[in-house]
Order: structure tokens, then C-alpha cells, then sequence
């Protein structure tokens, strides 16, 4: 009379805790997870062959858009791939503003992390107090850049124009503000028992799996890896930052979530360096007026906040247009992980699991 | 074409507009442009209005496009140029001659590429404004129909000239067949001396053939035998428009000659006007790169040599002018002329070096060159990175010395990806794996060449997170992994047709809703192309289909 | 991990449920006392439309054409501008005028619903003759609205779109 089989169902594409269009295809055995599939492609625009055919300089606007809540890390990573595939030295003024707005943006991230993972999961009040902080950060960038999402923050060699009057008394008030707003968050989540309920031991995925399934980030260093490419491969002004690599290594989403709140933290820190130590002098390397490549490789990694963010470039002989560029981008890699995270698991944790990898689905698809 | 002298009238607003498109030859300074000293006969660097001193020669015709451009860029005009005929090819920048790959329709295909070679002076600009008119009334008006009513978009109202410089009959180079014969028989029936079809395709015959084997030829692309590829190009370009499944290819050197189609079925004659040839459209044309840019330190080290033998012997060739010079003064009994100065390398002004690749040192590379013994085809450092190039039957045998070695211990596959060459020879991409060991915070990139159509093994069983990155390749690139337990498209529909990111496939892909994003609300761009057209000689106005 | 002892004392006095809802009494009761009211604000919400919002100097809204004193439009069809766009929404048609040394752009066509507001044309001009604006109401009821020429009464290079008029929020 009773059949028992295992059913498929299809969470997403339009499913609001996938964050974008992600689909994943679950079969279910009652509630547990018996496979699960992650389905990408439905956001892919083909950024890599876009910026095939614009210039160099062009090519920055499409980063902007692959991970859109953290544009600015994007845009440095661009900006210093396609350096080092000139061989250009960047001022050092300029490197302590990009460090800044960099780790200024990985806050907003991390915020919006926080935001919707704790609203995916049912804490509510999160949301409103993170997304309150991260719009202060977007108008610091509107008046360093303009605009608040789509930045287009750095330029080949060093800045467009130099921080604007008035924006560094504007980041020092929010500088001001952001530990007790830490704190806040911390009251609402850290010991609240049903948050905890829903997150400890959940999505567990150990430093060997991670590693082996070439993750990066906030994911792998919850798991007790300390690899951390400012630390690792500093680049931008991060040698001369000081600065820690947050570790847990209980390697479930607590500890995502407790690594990540500590990296802001210490975002918090380097900001203030940044701003302590801005050292005086140009903004924009002297360059020829027109970038015309040699004939090499390059990759360049950075620590965006979802984990290793790499550009790889190819350059052809006088091209102005690189011959090769592809985006090493972390929430593609790191969605891997989803299946082993998830499998074996109930259906309800898949939503925690989604959340705590912190995927934008603009950049799993480019 | 060529330029023999470029100058800068009165009235330069330093713009840097020509510096933007021929910054060889222009530099603007805070009063006024110049012309560069590297490019002048003279080397002195100047407006060049008084003394009016010649472009260098090898400079004459290869920057000749770039100047026009600047030229028709300075928006107060001031920049003037001495153009000449050079004595061969007139009206034809590029040889017409060029071997072009045609897709059936042929005449579509070919056309708009030859009306910008044949102009006189051709601006980049020119060439979109045509393009994109070419796009939207190729859209509108003239839809590509079956081949017999194909019209030719460009009816060269006075035709260009034919091209002195290759007097020989167009002939046929090579001819193909791509995926999908349906074996049918009409190409047989066409061109029995060249096709040949069997129970599941069709095959180049080996009579015409110069290697004699019999082929699809799809993969080798062997030529044919330049007689019969003469004698026998009528048919080969009536079969390929007989090509139900315009599977047939081929190469032309010279002018085809205009071949009429039998219409071969009625039904799909009358669908023609409405069915958009994706591949034909003139918007989707691309533009193949012609060089190879796969950095090396053999090919680095080469290029240097051959640039400081260049070096050496024009200073020899100086020298040896000055000595005939100074005797043939003597002689003369003038004054002898001043010897001449070695030109010193400018001094790079720029905060910019370009990291040149040097020899490995690093013991990494050093140890996995010892370890893979004859695997290893080069290994070298640049831009502060290791890169080690291996066979790729060596590729597993590394990847896990790589990772299980113990002075190795590259423990992390961050990043797989490939590049497509197809201008190489002997492969046509590139594969690079980024290896990473977290425990000695080392980088290292592992290089393979792989040919058209190879597999390579896949590396999922030593590092799992392959997995995606192996799938997005063969999405890509369409490049298999044997070994992989899914290989299947991950970012593309299940039925996409081609593979993105090589270079043949257009930006404007297919299965494109077809419109063209430059949308011409006002009528400039029509107005334009109309203009520069005309006044190349070239009549846009498209018949209309009826 | 916490002892047993200690988390027995934990569920039955809920120091985690004070905690929080001690934080959202507070934001509550501010809000609550000085709604729009009070001479410091101590809430983020911005009453837009009614209230105008205040936008940072940098802020890159529509592309804008200027003209100088005398009523001249500053361009002079370098095409740096048209060059440079990444989505090439900017088409200049070259012209001459009566009187004017410099050539004059006969057609500037700018098609605003691709443009992506990065500014590039105007970092590329070198005369100034372009800005971005600060308007950011940008919708339209048609496709033609967001396609701007030199003519016509809204959809012009040199002046704010329809709805940038009716708006309380625009700048000026
Ligand atoms: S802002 Fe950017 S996209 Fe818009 S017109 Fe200017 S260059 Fe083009
Ligand atoms: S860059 Fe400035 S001057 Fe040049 S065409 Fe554009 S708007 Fe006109």
C-alpha cells in the first residue's frame, strides 16, 4: 500500500535562500539528503570571452559584476593582475587606499553574508542592524568612487583621483562606530540557543575534504587550515599591515560564522591602519598612454572575502586586449563542496549549508 | 599605400587624440604634437611642419593605417600627410588573394570583409559603421536566403581591380568535410572525382589529395593537388551549395568564381528569406589571432638573440655606409662626413617593466626536473611564478609527484583552466594548473600543450576539485578528460552548440536573439556607412529582397 | 563547550533571549521617541521621495552634455569619448558650423538603457565637455525615452529626463 522511493526535488532556480538562480537538485530519502546535484549556468554571461574582446582597461567594468557585493575586491584583483602582467609599480599611497576600500568591502560582504544566512536560518533582526552598517560603507564608496555597487573603484596603475575631502572624517566615524555594531550582532546570534541549534555540528566538512576539494576562505579556515593569502602571498599594502588569520576548527557553520565575524574585526583593524599610516604622494603610476602587452602569464590571487579570488592572463605581442582572461572565482570552487557538506544530512540544513558557503551566483556563473 | 611624411599644421589643441591610435608616430607634448624621432629618417623629434622629414621606410606602409586613423581623429584637422602609391598591389591594402575560410553562402560570407580591404583608407571606426549597417539592413531587408537567391550585399559598383599580385586562376586549396554528413549523395553526384560517399560519411578521395589518404579531412585539413584543385573548383563549390547540411568546406585561393546553386528542394527555397545563416552573418565574423602567444623562455631568449643580432648589424651596415661615404668624400675631396652615433636604448620613463622570463632556480622546478626526467619540455620563472611545461603523458606522473613528494607537497588545486592557440602549430591549447602548497606557501603552474581533438587524463582522482574546473574546460574548450566521472557541460545548456571561449566562436554568439545592440535610432550610423562607403567606391544600398 | 551544570542554569534563566531582545527594546524605544522628530536622527531611513536625498559629489548618474558661456557646445568630436565606453552606447556623428573653428557634433547619441554609469567617456574627454549628472531617476515609459539625441524637448543631451522634473528629489 505504502511505497517507499527515493524522490528528487529541485531547490531553486527561484528559491530565496539560494541567494541568485542556483538550482540544486536533491534526492531524498524522507528528509535526509541521499545526492545532492548543485546545477549552475543560469546567471553565466561569459565575462571571460567579454573581456577577451575589450581593453584592458575596459575589462574592469565586467568584474564589477561577477561578484557583485564585493566589487571592489574584484576590481583589485583586475587591477593588480593586469599590473603584474606589465610589470607596473603601483605608488604606495594608492596601495593603502585600495587596501582600505578593499577591506572596507569585505565587510559589506561579510555583512550581507551575515544578514541573509541569518534570515535564511530565522533570525530576523540581524538583517535589519547589518544591512544598516553596510550602507554606510556603500556611501564611503559612492563619494571615494561614485557609485555604491558596480565601483569600477581602481584604474591600471594606481587610482583615477585621490580620496576625496571629507572621506576619511566619514570612514573615521564609522570606524567609530562598527565595534559595539559587532557586539549587537553578537548579543542577537553567539548564545542564542536556536541559532546555535541550527548551526553547530551542520554542513561539517573537515580541513582535508576542504582542501582536497580546493576551497578557500572564511569555509576553509573555519576548518583549521590558517591559509590566507594576505598573510601567505601579501599583496596590496598587507606586508605592512598587522594584522590575524581568525581560526576555528570545528570546520561546521558556527565556526564559519564565528571566523567571519572575526574578520571583520580585523578588517576593522586594518582599516584603521590604513588610515593611521596614509602615506603621502601620488595615486597613479607614469604609464605610457596606451598599454600594449608582451607576450606572458600570469596569476594573480587574492583574499576576497568568499575565499581565493584569481585572475589569469594571457598577453599577446602589442595586443591592448588580453589574449586569455579567465576568473579563478571562490564561490564557483567552493560550491563544490556543497554535495560533500550536505550529503547524508536533513533537507533543512542544505538552506544552512547554502548560506554558510556564502555563494554569489554571479560569480559561480560569470 | 604609403605614407611618406606626416606633419602637424598650426593649431594642434593636444587633444592626445592621435596619440591614442598611433602613438608610434605621434607624441603630444603640453604645447603641441610631435612627430616622434624613432619614426623620422632624421630622428629628431619636432612638429615637422618646416622641415617636412620622411617617415622611416619600414614605417611607411605599416603604420599607414594607424596615421589615416589619427588623422581623421584630430577634430581640428591639423595633421597632414604626403600619401603615395607604393608599386605594389594598388588598391588593396591586404592581398585579396588571402585564402578565406567560406562558409557555404559563400558570397555573404566573403563580402564584407573585402569591401574595408579594398578601400583606400581604412578607419576602424569605417569598418564598424559598415559593419553594423551591414548588420541591421542584413537583418531587416536581406534576410540570407538560399543560396540562388543570394544576393551580394556589397555590389561593388566599380568592381575592385583584380589583384595584380596573384595572376594565377583561382584554385581550390583544401576542401573538408565537418560533422553531420546525412550521405546523402549529391555531393558525389556533383564531383565525382572528389567526394566519395561511404555508409556513414563522406571522404575526401585520395586521387586529389597531396598526402593520397582517404578522409573526411576534417582534423588534418590536407590540401588538394593544386591542378585538380584548379580544374575541379566549379564543382567543389557547386557540390558544397548542393550540401544539404552545408557540411562541405573549403578554402579558395584567388576569386571564386560565382557558381548557381540547383535549388535541390523546393521547401526549403521558400524558407529561405525568413532563416538567418547565424554562422554567415557579416556582424558575426571573426577575427582569428595570427600569432602564438605561449610565453617561453626558449622562444624569449630567441626573440632577444635575433633583436640584438638585428641590433648588431644595423650598426654594422651604419658603419660600413660611413666608411663608403668618407672614401667616396675624400675622393671627392669634400669634408668627410660626422660618423655615425649608436643609437643608446631609451630609457624607460614609465613605472613600467616588463618581467622577462628567466632560467629556474627555484628547487621546486629544479627537483621536478630531475624527478620527471625527459617529461619536462621547459621550465622557467617569470613575473615571480614557476611555471613547468610537461608532456602530457607526464601530466598525472607530476601532478602527483607534485602533490605526494615530500619536499613538494603541493597540496591544493586552486585553479584549472585553458587557452586556445590556433594559430599554433603541432597543439592548439594550452592547459595550466595552478598548484598551490598551503603547509610551504609556494605557488607552481603546470603546463600542458594539447592538440586538437587529444584527451588528457583528467586529474580528479589526485585532486577532487578537478572535478568543476575540468567540466567548465570541456564546456570551454571542449577538451575531454578521460577518467572523469561526469564529463558534461556545466555552465552551458546541455545542447549548446560549440564551444565558448575558443577563438572561432563569435562574441556575438549564436542562438543569439538577433539583434543588433548598436541600434541606429537616429539614422547616423546609416547615414555614415552610406558615406564612407560611397566615397570608397562601394554601393551599401542592399536590393531589396522581394 | 559548556558544562552540564552550567547550560542547566542556562535554560532555565534565558540570559540569551534578555540579551537580545534588551537590544531590540532599545532601538525600538529610540525610534520610538524621536521618530523624525528629534535634532539628531539616530535612524537611517531616508524619506524619499518626500525628502531629498543627499548624494555624495562623486555620485555618477546620467551622461550630460555642457555647454560653455556663450551657449556652445564644448565637444569638439575628438571620439575619445565614443572609443573608450565598454558597452558603446555613444555615437558621434562630425559636423562643421559656421563660425566655429573646432568641429561641431552634428548627432551625439547616447543610449542611455545600456549605459552602465562608469564614467569612463568622461575620464577620457580632454575638454570637459561631458559629465555625469546626479540624476538617478532614470525610468522611462518607453523604450525611446532612455535613447537621447541633440533634439527634442526631454530626451536631450543637455538637460535632465522627464522624470528627473517631476521629481522633488532632483538637485536643483
Ligand atoms: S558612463 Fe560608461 S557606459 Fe555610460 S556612456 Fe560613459 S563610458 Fe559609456
Ligand atoms: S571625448 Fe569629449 S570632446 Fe571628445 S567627442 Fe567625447 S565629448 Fe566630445
Amino acid at each position: 500500500m505504502f511505497k517507499t522511493e527515493e524522490m528528487e526535488i529541485n531547490l531553486g532556480p527561484q528559491h530565496p535562500s539560494t541567494h541568485g538562480v542556483l538550482r540544486v537538485k536533491l534526492h531524498l530519502d524522507g528528509e535526509t539528503v541521499v545526492r545532492c546535484v548543485p546545477m549552475i549556468g543560469y546567471l553565466h554571461r561569459g565575462v571571460e570571452k567579454i573581456c577577451e574582446n575589450k581593453t584592458f582597461f575596459q575589462g574592469q567594468v565586467w568584474t564589477d559584476r561577477t561578484d557583485y557585493v564585493a566589487s571592489v575586491s574584484n576590481n583589485l584583483g583586475w587591477a593588480e593582475g593586469v599590473e603584474k602582467l606589465f610589470g607596473i609599480t603601483v605608488p604606495r599611497r594608492a596601495h593603502y587606499i585600495r587596501t582600505m576600500l578593499t577591506e572596507l568591502n569585505r565587510i559589506t560582504s561579510h555583512l550581507l553574508w551575515l544578514g541573509t544566512h541569518a534570515l535564511d536560518i530565522g533570525a530576523m533582526t540581524v538583517f535589519l542592524y547589518a544591512f544598516r552598517e553596510r550602507e554606510e560603507i556603500l556611501s564611503i564608496f559612492e563619494a571615494f568612487c561614485g557609485a555604491r555597487l558596480t565601483t569600477t573603484a581602481f584604474r591600471i596603475g594606481g587610482l583615477r583621483e585621490d580620496i576625496p575631502p571629507g572621506l576619511e572624517k566619514q570612514v573615521r566615524a564609522f570606524q567609530a562606530r562598527f565595534l559595539d555594531c559587532i557586539e549587537e550582532y553578537e548579543t542577537l546570534l553567539t548564545e542564542n540557543r536556536i541559532w546555535k541549534k541550527r548551526t553547530i555540528g551542520v554542513a561539517l566538512l573537515n580541513a582535508e575534504d576542504a582542501i582536497a576539494l580546493g576551497v578557500t576562505g572564511p569555509v576553509l579556515r573555519a576548518a583549521g587550515s590558517t591559509y590566507d593569502i594576505r598573510k601567505v602571498f601579501p599583496y596590496a599594502a598587507y606586508a605592512e599591515m598587522d594584522f590575524d588569520v581568525p581560526t576555528q576548527t570545528a570546520g561546521d557553520t558556527y565556526a564559519r560564522y564565528l571566523v567571519r565575524l572575526e574578520e571583520m574585526r580585523q578588517a576593522h583593524r586594518i582599516v584603521n591602519q590604513c588610515l593611521d599610516g596614509l602615506p603621502e604622494g601620488p595615486v597613479m603610476a607614469k604609464l605610457p598612454k596606451v598599454l600594449k602587452s608582451e607576450v606572458n602569464e600570469v596569476y594573480h590571487a587574492i583574499e576576497a572575502p568568499k575565499g581565493e579570488l584569481g585572475y589569469y592572463f594571457v598577453g599577446e605581442k602589442g595586443g591592448v586586449n588580453p589574449y586569455r582572461m579567465h576568473i579563478r572565482a571562490p564561490s564557483f570552487i567552493n560550491l563544490q563542496a556543497l554535495p560533500k557538506m550536505v550529503e547524508g544530512r536533513l533537507l533543512a540544513d542544505v538552506i544552512a549549508a547554502i548560506g554558510t558557503l556564502d555563494v554569489v551566483l554571479g560569480e559561480v556563473d560569470r | 599605400m604609403a605614407i611618406t611624411k606626416v606633419w602637424i599644421e598650426e593649431g594642434c589643441i593636444v587633444c592626445n587624440a592621435c596619440e591614442a591610435e598611433c602613438p608610434d608616430v605621434f607624441h603630444v607634448t603640453e604645447e603641441s604634437c610631435h612627430i616622434k624621432g624613432d619614426s623620422r629618417k632624421d630622428g629628431r623629434e619636432s612638429e615637422n611642419r618646416d622641415e617636412k622629414a620622411e617617415l622611416k621606410a619600414d614605417l611607411q606602409s605599416s603604420l599607414e593605417a594607424s596615421i589615416v586613423a589619427a588623422a581623421a581623429a584630430c577634430p581640428v584637422e591639423v595633421i597632414k600627410y604626403d600619401q603615395v602609391a607604393s608599386a605594389d598591389a594598388p588598391g588593396s591594402a591586404e592581398p585579396a588573394a588571402a585564402p578565406a575560410v567560406i562558409a557555404s553562402p559563400a558570397p555573404v560570407a566573403v563580402a564584407p570583409e573585402g569591401a574595408p580591404t579594398a578601400a583606400p583608407a581604412v578607419d576602424a571606426d569605417i569598418e564598424n559603421a559598415v559593419d553594423a549597417a551591414l548588420g541591421t539592413t542584413g537583418n531587416t531587408a536581406a534576410p540570407v536566403p538560399a543560396p540562388s537567391a543570394a544576393p551580394r550585399p556589397v555590389a561593388a559598383a566599380t568592381p575592385p581591380d583584380p589583384p595584380a599580385a596573384n595572376p594565377a586562376k583561382p584554385r581550390v586549396t583544401k576542401v573538408w568535410i565537418e560533422d553531420g554528413c546525412i550521405v546523402c549523395n549529391a555531393c558525389e553526384a556533383d564531383s565525382p572525382e572528389v567526394f566519395h560517399v561511404t555508409e556513414t560519411t563522406c571522404m575526401i578521395k585520395p586521387g586529389v589529395r597531396l598526402d593520397g589518404k582517404e578522409s573526411e579531412n576534417r582534423v588534418e585539413k590536407n590540401g588538394l593537388k593544386p591542378e585538380d584543385g584548379e580544374r575541379l573548383i566549379t564543382s567543389i563549390i557547386t557540390a558544397s551549395k548542393g550540401c544539404p547540411v552545408d557540411v562541405i568546406k573549403y578554402e579558395v585561393l584567388g576569386d571564386a568564381p560565382v557558381v548557381e546553386a540547383k535549388p535541390h528542394d523546393a521547401a526549403e527555397v521558400a524558407a529561405g528569406p525568413f532563416v538567418l545563416d547565424y554562422k554567415a552573418a557579416p556582424n558575426r565574423q571573426v577575427v582569428m589571432p595570427k600569432t602564438v602567444p605561449l610565453p617561453s623562455l626558449h622562444t624569449y631568449q630567441e626573440e632577444q638573440k635575433a633583436a640584438v643580432a638585428a641590433d648588431g648589424a644595423k650598426w654594422a651596415k651604419q658603419q660600413a655606409d660611413f666608411e663608403t661615404a668618407k672614401a667616396k668624400a675624400l675622393a671627392e675631396g669634400k669634408d668627410a662626413p660626422k660618423p655615425p652615433v649608436r643609437a643608446v636604448p631609451k630609457k624607460n620613463e614609465n613605472d613600467m617593466e616588463f618581467p622577462a622570463p628567466s632560467e629556474a632556480k627555484d628547487p621546486d622546478l629544479l627537483h621536478l626536473t630531475d624527478l620527471l626526467d625527459g617529461k619536462v619540455s621547459q621550465a622557467f620563472e617569470q613575473s615571480g611564478e614557476l611555471i613547468l611545461q610537461v608532456h602530457p603523458d607526464g601530466l598525472i606522473e607530476t601532478l602527483m609527484f607534485c602533490k605526494g613528494d615530500a619536499s613538494l607537497r603541493y597540496e591544493m588545486l586552486v585553479d584549472q583552466t585553458a587557452t586556445h592557440y590556433p594559430a599554433a602549430e603541432g597543439f592548439a591549447f594550452s592547459v595550466v594548473y595552478q598548484l598551490i602548497s598551503i603547509s610551504r606557501h609556494k605557488r607552481l603552474r603546470v603546463r600542458v600543450l594539447v592538440k586538437e581533438g587529444q584527451d588528457l587524463e583528467s586529474a580528479v582522482e589526485i585532486y577532487p576539485s578537478a572535478n568543476w574546473m575540468e567540466r567548465e574546460i570541456y564546456d570551454m574548450f571542449g577538451i575531454r578528460f578521460t577518467g572523469h566521472p561526469d564529463m558534461t557541460r556545466i555552465l552551458c545548456p546541455e545542447d549548446w552548440e560549440g564551444h565558448p571561449l575558443r577563438k572561432e566562436y563569435p562574441t556575438l554568439g549564436w542562438g543569439q536573439r538577433d539583434i543588433d545592440f548598436r541600434e541606429d535610432r537616429s539614422g547616423v550610423l546609416m547615414r555614415m556607412a552610406l558615406e564612407k562607403a560611397g566615397n570608397m567606391g562601394i554601393n551599401l544600398k542592399v536590393p531589396k529582397a522581394d | 563547550m559548556a558544562s552540564p551544570r552550567y547550560s542547566l542554569l542556562r535554560t532555565l534563566i534565558p540570559f540569551d533571549i534578555y540579551g537580545g531582545m534588551k537590544l531590540t527594546g532599545k532601538y525600538f524605544g529610540k525610534v520610538l521617541r524621536q521618530a523624525n522628530r528629534g535634532p539628531k536622527r539616530t535612524h537611517v531611513v531616508v524619506e524619499y521621495p518626500e525628502v531629498a536625498v543627499t548624494l555624495q559629489p562623486r555620485f555618477r548618474g546620467r551622461l550630460q552634455m555642457i555647454k560653455d558661456e556663450q551657449g556652445e557646445i564644448k565637444c569638439v568630436c575628438c571620439l575619445a569619448c565614443e572609443k573608450i565606453c565598454p558597452t558603446q552606447v555613444i555615437t558621434i556623428e562630425k559636423g562643421k558650423k559656421e563660425g566655429r573653428k573646432t568641429p561641431f557634433p552634428l548627432q551625439y547619441d547616447f543610449e542611455m538603457e545600456r549605459c552602465i554609469f562608469c564614467e569612463f567617456c568622461v575620464e577620457s574627454c580632454g575638454f570637459d565637455s561631458i559629465i555625469l549628472n546626479h540624476q538617478f531617476e532614470l525610468a522611462g515609459y518607453d523604450r525611446e525615452d532612455f535613447s537621447h539625441g541633440m533634439e527634442g524637448q526631454f530626451q536631450n543631451m543637455f538637460s535632465i529626463t522627464p522624470v528627473g522634473h517631476y521629481s522633488v528629489a532632483s538637485e536643483d
